[in-house]
C-alpha cells in the first residue's frame, strides 16, 4: 500500500518601523515540518471567489485534522476572509497573505471546508495547501 | 500622542513528497499602521490549565505572529477564549503561523499536554491599513 509523504519549509521576515525609522522589532523565523504520511495531498491554485458569499476550496483529499495553509490575496481591490469550519482566521486585503497550520475538521461537528469569503465583490486568492501531522485534537475547533 | 508604523512581512511556503514533486509560494506586504494602542511582543509560557493572553481586545484588528519555542509540546492559538472554540492554529514544536485579523477578539494560546513558551508579536491596526 503506498503513502502519500509530504513535509512544508517556512521562512519570513516582519519588521515593525515607527515614523522616525527605528525598528520596533524584528523577526526571521523558520522550521521544517515533521514528515507526515496521513496525509494524501499538496494543492495550489487560484480562485476567483464569490461576490458576496463563500468560496469552498476543495479539500476532498486533504487530511482535515492538519494543514498547512497558506493563502493569498491577489486581488486589487477588496478585503477576503478566511474561514476554515466558519470561524475567521485571516482578514486579508490585497497582496497581504497568512500562513498557519490550520486544524478543521473537529470531531463535535466533522466540518471538511476552508471557505473565503469575499464580502464585497468576488476576488482573486492564490493557495497552497499541504497536509501536516494529526494534531491530536478531538473537540470542535 | 499615538505613534504612526510601517509593518513590512514575507514569507515563503514550500511543500514537499518523497517523490520529488514540491510547490513554492511567496508574499509580501507592507502596512501603514496610524495610531495605534497596542504593540505586544516578546515570549511567553502558555500553560495547559488557562488561557494566556497574547493581545488584548484590539479596536480594529491586529496582525499576528506566535511560535512554538517547545521541543516536544503541541500549542494552540485562539480568536478569544479557548472555550469559544475558535482556533487560529495549532503548532507543533517549532512551527509559527502569521495572520492579519480584522476583527475585536482577544488573542490567546495554551499549551495541550505541558506548558510550552510561544514567542510573538501582535500589533493592533487601524480601520485604514
Amino acid at each position: 500500500m503506498a503513502t502519500q509523504t509530504t513535509n512544508v519549509t517556512v521562512s519570513a521576515s516582519f519588521t515593525l518601523t515607527d515614523s522616525t525609522g527605528n525598528i520596533v522589532f524584528s523577526f526571521s523565523p523558520s522550521f521544517s515540518s515533521a514528515t507526515d504520511t496521513t496525509g494524501a495531498a499538496i494543492t495550489t491554485g487560484e480562485i476567483l471567489t464569490n461576490g458576496t458569499s463563500d468560496t469552498t476550496i476543495n479539500l476532498a483529499r486533504h487530511h482535515k485534522d492538519a494543514i498547512f495553509a497558506f493563502i493569498k490575496n491577489v486581488d486589487g481591490d477588496y478585503p477576503v476572509a478566511v474561514k476554515p469550519d466558519g470561524d475567521i482566521i485571516a482578514d486579508l486585503k490585497p497582496t497581504e497573505f497568512m500562513f498557519a497550520p490550520v486544524h478543521i475538521d473537529g470531531a463535535g461537528d466533522a466540518s471538511t471546508n476552508l471557505d473565503i469569503d469575499a464580502t464585497t465583490a468576488a476576488q482573486k486568492v492564490q493557495f497552497l495547501l499541504c497536509d501536516g501531522p494529526n494534531t491530536g485534537i478531538n473537540s470542535d475547533d | 500622542m499615538a505613534q504612526n508604523y510601517t509593518f513590512t512581512g514575507s514569507l515563503t511556503m514550500t511543500a514537499s513528497s518523497t517523490t520529488g514533486y514540491s510547490a513554492s509560494m511567496s508574499g509580501s506586504t507592507t502596512l501603514n499602521i496610524t495610531g495605534v494602542d497596542q504593540i505586544a511582543s516578546g515570549r511567553i509560557d502558555c500553560a495547559t490549565g488557562s488561557d494566556a493572553t497574547i493581545m488584548a481586545a484590539p479596536g480594529v484588528g491586529r496582525i499576528l505572529y506566535v511560535k512554538n519555542m517547545d521541543d516536544t509540546s503541541t500549542l494552540e492559538i485562539y480568536e478569544g477564549a479557548s472555550s469559544d472554540n475558535d482556533l487560529i492554529g495549532v503548532l507543533k514544536p517549532n512551527e509559527f503561523l502569521f495572520t492579519i485579523i480584522r476583527g475585536t477578539g482577544t488573542t490567546t494560546a495554551r499549551g495541550t499536554s505541558n506548558a510550552v513558551t510561544a514567542e510573538y508579536f501582535a500589533v493592533e491596526i487601524d480601520s485604514a491599513a
